[in-house]
């Protein structure tokens, strides 16, 4: 099973016993051992998913390091959060993603399929397109952003709203839709930049990163 | 009073209890509980204050952030320090204000004829009473003492703001190597002396 550790806020290591790691082509930075790298079209989705994310523009391009040994990742002086899913589904950007192996299944979800006609809103109103990555199973994705990304715990007491621009992904049982705080304000042009946010409602963690798109 | 946490280095989290507090326009990057965001348009300074702000060129977008909950405040992955006042006045560049307890007030000071060369104008925020508030700085800021037998130099474009009973001159280094075009990239200083704190960043603008 590859094992990734966190070497510093901006760096990972996994480390590979004969398995295969897919990564963000072009992250890598160093490694030690016998590790073949090679560009990867089907980045473990078969070629449906393939078809799809070019479809859909969720593409991405990913790089297949196969063998046994180190590898470190980092990218863009970004920031590198290692996510831990038990059996669950983690909802991501495509060009967030860092590095994951076979032990998770890769996906595109439609927007629409989630939140109806609120999750095509979201996604044309954020900018984010209207597709998203899904990683599911049990195992480890890397993920990157702009700022340290914090997961804030969301129950069903307690939604979670935030901005759009700050969104990184999201996992657990949640449901999102656009809430939009308008007032007379925003109508003579002095809004106060937070005119719309998405909720999150349900039992999950949604993770944020400390800058705006 | 807002309570005010830095989550992470980079993010701030507040605290209210049916409570305001001020932030930059568009920092907000998630909140839990009810709250709701609203453009301040006179800053909390009056009608003169803000037509001040607006002659001076100290110009901040500011909202105001209403309710009960916790709400997440960031700027371009920044690094936030909290500065607590106490009955105290803190004079600080506007671009370097994230956000800052409705019970503190606000003006627009001038700062002596230092902006001219160091490219911040020659006006500058001044913040007073008591609370808390949040900067934002490149690397993370550092508090340096002045006290009356050691006067503090600071170069400028590294300089975010200071408190205290303190006093800024302007002073240059020129020498004959700087006629020359042979300069060490330090010509001129800020000089505090007093009694106070000079805050900076590791960072040059």
């Amino acid at each position: 099973m590859p094992s990734y550790t966190q070497i510093n806020e901006k760096l990972i290591e996994i480390t590979l016993n004969n398995e295969e790691v897919y990564a963000k082509k072009g992250a890598m930075i160093s490694y030690q051992g016998d590790v073949l790298f090679s560009r990867s079209f089907l980045t473990g989705g078969g070629i449906q998913d393939l078809a799809m994310r070019t479809a859909t523009n969720e593409g991405y391009a990913m790089m297949l390091a196969k063998g046994t040994g180190k590898i470190y990742y980092g990218h863009n002086n970004l920031f590198v959060t290692i996510i831990n899913l038990q059996n669950e589904m983690v909802y991501v950007e495509s060009d967030v993603l860092l590095a994951y192996d076979n032990r998770l299944q890769i996906g595109t979800m439609f927007l629409g399929n989630q939140g109806g006609v609120q999750g095509i809103v979201r996604g044309a109103v954020s900018g984010q397109g209207l597709f998203t990555t899904t990683l599911q199973g049990s195992g480890q994705v890397a993920i990157l952003s702009d700022g340290n990304a914090i997961g804030i715990a969301v129950t069903p007491e307690k939604p979670v709203f935030v901005d759009p621009d700050a969104y990184i992904g999201h996992k657990g049982n949640l449901s999102s839709n656009i809430v939009t705080d308008l007032n007379w304000k925003s109508f003579i042009g002095q809004t106060s930049g937070e005119s719309y946010q998405v909720k999150f409602t349900g039992q999950g963690t949604v993770y944020i990163q400390a800058s705006e798109r | 009073m807002s309570r005010f946490n830095v989550n992470s280095d980079r993010l701030l989290e507040v605290d209210l209890q049916n409570e305001k507090v001020m932030a930059i326009a568009g920092a907000m990057v998630a909140y839990t509980g009810s709250m709701k965001f609203e453009k301040s348009i006179l800053g909390g300074e009056g009608l003169f204050g803000a037509l001040k702000r607006k002659v001076t060129n100290e110009g901040m977008s500011l909202m105001q952030t209403t309710g009960t909950g916790t709400v997440y405040f960031a700027q371009n992955a920044a690094e936030i320090a909290i500065i607590a006042l106490n009955q105290e006045k803190l004079f600080i560049e506007s671009s370097s204000l994230l956000a800052y307890d409705a019970g503190l007030k606000t003006n627009t000071s001038f700062a002596g004829l230092r902006g001219a060369t160091s490219g911040q104008g020659l006006f500058t925020t001044t913040i007073e009473g008591n609370g808390n508030l949040a900067v934002i700085s490149r690397g993370n800021l550092i508090a340096l003492e002045v006290t009356p037998s050691t006067p503090l130099f600071v170069d400028p474009d590294a300089f975010i703001g200071y408190r205290g009973n303190v006093a800024q001159e302007f002073v240059f280094d020129v020498n004959w190597r700087t006629m020359v075009g042979e300069a060490s990239g330090e010509s001129y200083q800020f000089k505090f002396t007093g009694q106070g704190v000079v805050y900076i960043q590791p960072a040059e603008r």
